[in-house]
């Protein structure tokens, strides 16, 4: 089964809500927040997906090009969100 | 488990290192079957019970002799630590289990070895116990705990390692032979190494010196057999019984005896060659081809007869002189002294100095031996003297010998060697002896000083100084194995910690991360290559980043992120939201700081700015208890629906960090209108843009006067209004449509119909689009009250 957005995995017994996934250079990143007790909390982590494991990104260079990326997105997700519930739930 | 048998073992080759110092000891044991205690040995013929430390005659008389409770404890620790880990359980339960039977000093021990284990054994289960608590935690009551909103990147929930099946080196792959969880295949190769060369170290040590067993083993006789003089000399206070005769009188005795003795045997041979000559002169003259006898001669026979008689008288007196010496000898320098309980002796030492005396004695006699040949030779007469010093060396060799023999002196005197060595020195001493003998002699006696070491009289071996060298150096070689092997596992630690961190996010490539790699590498510089090499296969893997294994995947879970952001959303941040690189991973913007957090900043940053008539609005602060108590009134009465009631949670959470009041209203009021249109699917179709006056609202939403002079721009929402977002032209269409929360504005001298009650048209006012002054919403109470009623 593939990670996608929106998405929640667990990693060595804790969870993350998946908020982003790009494709970046020909590998997959996503952009996870860490949950507690099924709470977002402020950490947000990012890894590369390999098949069904997850690499820890902390190359300094990778996280500054996906930095932006990602806020891309999320500030997109957001608009999104606006707007549904301007109009619509769903 | 046979504890006999483990006994007997150890006894055997403790007796083994006992007998190859050149003791002659016997030692046997008869166990029982269990411990009983009936454990005897035989020392030099003497027979001793271990348990007790009787001694027992061959009356069956018992005598406190006291291989005491060092001994046998002694006896009992040895064994135990020759077991492996298996067998050293079994054995210290059948200690344990004979505690009457044991002496005190055994059964202290093996309970102080038991207690030991059982502190571990409870150390290993809590500290189990500890890690299964801790993942328990993670999946606790939501209630139980705050939330932690510090950063804890670094931090997981350790999950047990899939335990992998024993094998052996041959079936592990090379990632699995080097494993920070066991010595890699280089240390371990190394360890053996240097394990080999400590026991070759031993075995040469052992060829060395004649073993000297363990200083806490001395034993024990009641009786000891030692030179009056030695032992007043080391200091023993003695109880003297038996015979003191005088030595010199004796010696002198034994002398003329020997003196005699020679004359004796010289007239003897001289007997025999006359008869010799006797015979041969017969045969020439009768010649005879066989003698047999004087037959033919009466005369010669007479005369052999008569030589044949003196022959006979002679050896007859030759074998008294003999008997005389032996007896002489016999009684000379032996006394019973009892060596009183409070002086010890280290016996060891003593016969070690005792060996080395006996060489020397032997060295020095061998020159005696030859000095008397020249005397000899030139027809002189050796003095008595002369051999007065040889019998006093010779007894030093017989003395110290029986001393080895016998000598188990239990002793408080650390070393008597000084005192032993003034003994040995005051025998040499040569009064009355001629001058070159004695000079003959210093000579010897010095140059074996003079090849001392470690102010000890060693004998002049040339070997001994080749072992020592060798020696020597293996001693240094292993002393710096050892050394590498600390600085390997210090350097090993150094790399552990930067696994830790790498896993826990820091940057492989950061400056922190290189002066830790630049530590590592200058500390294993001093090591050998194979070492080095395993270490930087270590650093490879250190910085290597762990994979992860994904364990779950929840598609379309209750709570995405979805939910969060539109939180986020309905705070009116979205705009400005963004991720940027923190000191670990990603962070929001503006710092590393949460969303909540994010947003008391902003909205900080706006109530700074805001003016509302030239007044300044409220600050943002801790929510009032008014407030609180409101929102509670709010979920408990008002919402019943569990998802809007989630998702105010939520945002509540989060909003009750120092928002305003009205940033908090306007998101429930938000999130009520969300559910309302959930609720209610036919909602009022967006009716045909008309005159702003008088219009009817539609699903309470409170409408505006007609007239919107001077409104510039609004919001669609609240969320926008809020936020600042989405500014749209307002006209009548958009505030009629039913669908639009509009912020609280003010028209001048219109009349605003249908407000929600309780809300005064001076508390809405209407924004002139600039970021100035606008005061959102009403009082919560009044919003309550409104909601309230309109569900």
């Amino acid at each position: 089964m593939k990670v996608e957005k929106e998405d929640i995995i667990t990693i060595e017994g804790i969870e993350y809500a998946v908020i982003d996934k790009v494709l970046y250079e020909g590998t997959d990143y996503i952009l996870t927040n860490k949950y507690e007790k099924e709470e977002p909390t402020e950490t947000y982590i990012v890894y590369e997906l390999i098949d069904d494991d997850v690499l820890l990104v902390t190359d300094k260079k990778v996280l500054e090009k996906l930095a932006p990326i990602f806020s891309k997105d999320v500030k997109k997700i957001i608009d999104e969100i606006i707007i549904q519930q301007k109009y619509d739930i769903n | 488990m046979n504890i006999d048998n483990l006994v007997v073992n150890y006894a055997d080759k403790k007796l083994k290192e006992i007998r190859n110092s050149g003791f002659d000891i016997n030692v046997y044991s008869n166990m029982m079957e269990e411990l009983t205690g009936e454990r005897e040995f035989e020392i030099n013929g003497e027979e001793y019970k271990f348990v007790d430390g009787y001694k027992r005659d061959g009356d069956d008389n018992e005598y406190n002799y006291g291989i005491n409770d060092n001994v046998i404890a002694d006896v009992f620790i040895g064994i135990y630590e020759n077991l492996n880990e298996e067998q050293q359980e079994e054995f210290l339960n059948e200690m344990l289990q004979h505690t009457d039977k044991n002496p005190y000093k055994v059964t202290e021990f093996f309970e102080k070895i038991k207690k030991e284990k059982e502190e571990q054994r409870r150390i290993d289960e809590s500290s189990d116990t500890s890690s299964e608590d801790t993942e328990n935690d993670s999946s606790g009551d939501e209630q139980e705990e705050e939330n932690d909103l510090s950063d804890d990147t670094l931090e997981s929930n350790p999950t047990p390692e899939p335990e992998n099946e024993e094998k052996t080196d041959e079936e592990k792959t090379d990632d699995e032979k080097l494993s920070f969880e066991h010595d890699g295949p280089a240390i371990k190769a190394y360890k053996e190494e240097t394990l080999s060369l400590e026991k070759k170290l031993e075995e040469l040590l052992e060829q060395k010196s004649k073993i000297i067993p363990n200083d806490n083993e001395p034993e024990q006789i009641d009786n000891i057999d030692i030179n009056k003089e030695i032992a007043e000399k080391l200091g023993l206070e003695v109880e003297i019984t038996g015979e003191i005769t005088d030595i010199d009188t004796k010696e002198k005795e034994i002398y003329e005896q020997k003196q005699l003795l020679k004359e004796e045997i010289e007239n003897l041979n001289r007997l025999k060659r006359q008869y010799d000559n006797l015979k041969d002169e017969y045969i020439t003259k009768y010649n005879v081809r066989e003698f047999e006898s004087f037959g033919l001669d009466t005369e010669m026979a007479a005369i052999a007869r008569n030589i044949e008689i003196q022959i006979k008288n002679q050896e007859s007196l030759i074998n008294n002189i003999k008997s005389k010496i032996d007896s002489l000898e016999k009684t000379q320098n032996t006394f019973d002294i009892n060596v009183k309980e409070d002086k010890l002796i280290d016996v060891y030492k003593i016969r070690e100095i005792c060996d080395k005396e006996i060489s020397r004695a032997n060295t020095i006699l061998a020159d005696i031996e030859k000095t008397k040949d020249e005397y000899i030779k030139e027809g002189k007469g050796i003095p008595f003297e002369f051999y007065k010093f040889e019998k006093e060396l010779q007894n030093v060799i017989v003395n110290s010998k029986e001393a080895l023999n016998n000598l188990f002196i239990r002793s408080n005197i650390r070393t008597t060697d000084e005192a032993f060595k003034s003994v040995l020195s005051s025998l040499y001493e040569t009064n009355n002896v001629n001058n070159n003998i004695q000079k003959q002699m210093n000579e010897n006696y010095n140059r074996n000083i003079s090849n001392d070491k470690d102010d000890e009289l060693n004998p002049d071996d040339k070997n001994n100084s080749e072992l020592d060298n060798e020696i020597e150096k293996l001693k240094e070689e292993i002393s710096k194995r050892k050394e590498n092997e600390k600085l390997y596992y210090s350097c090993l630690e150094d790399i552990k910690t930067l696994k830790d961190a790498i896993n826990g996010g820091l940057d492989p490539n950061s400056e922190a991360a290189k002066k830790i790699i630049e530590r590592i590498d200058n500390k294993k510089m001093p090591l050998p290559e194979e070492l080095k090499n395993e270490l930087n296969d270590y650093l490879n893997m250190a910085l290597a980043r762990e994979r992860k294994k994904i364990e779950k995947i929840e598609k379309n879970p209750k709570k995405t992120m979805r939910t969060y952001l539109a939180l986020a959303a309905g705070l009116g941040i979205g705009g400005v939201l963004g991720f940027t690189l923190g000191p670990v991973g990603l962070a929001v913007s503006y710092g590393v700081v949460g969303l909540s957090k994010f947003i008391v900043s902003k909205l900080q940053k706006e109530a700074r700015d805001r003016r509302i008539n030239g007044k300044k609005v409220e600050s943002i602060e801790e929510p009032s208890n008014k407030l609180k108590a409101a929102v509670q009134r709010l979920k408990e009465k008002a919402l019943q629906h569990e998802d809007v009631l989630r998702d105010i949670n939520w945002g509540l959470n989060g909003a009750l960090i120092g928002l305003t009041v009205g940033s908090l209203t306007h998101h429930i009021s938000n999130t009520i209108e969300l559910q309302k249109t959930v609720h209610n699917p036919n909602p009022t179709p967006n009716p045909t843009p008309t005159n702003t006056a008088n219009v009817a609202p539609t699903n309470n939403i409170p409408n505006v006067g007609e007239h919107v002079n001077g409104l510039e721009y609004g919001y669609r929402n609240s969320l926008d209004a809020a936020g600042h977002v989405n500014a749209t032209h307002l006209n009548q269409a958009i505030l009629n449509d039913g669908k639009t929360v509009i912020a609280g504005y003010r028209v001048g001298g219109q009349t605003l119909t249908n407000l929600p009650a309780g809300v005064t048209p001076d508390a809405v006012l209407l924004t002139d689009g600039t970021s100035t002054g606008y005061r959102a919403w009403a009082a919560v109470e009044d919003v309550v009250n409104a909601v309230g009623r309109s569900l």
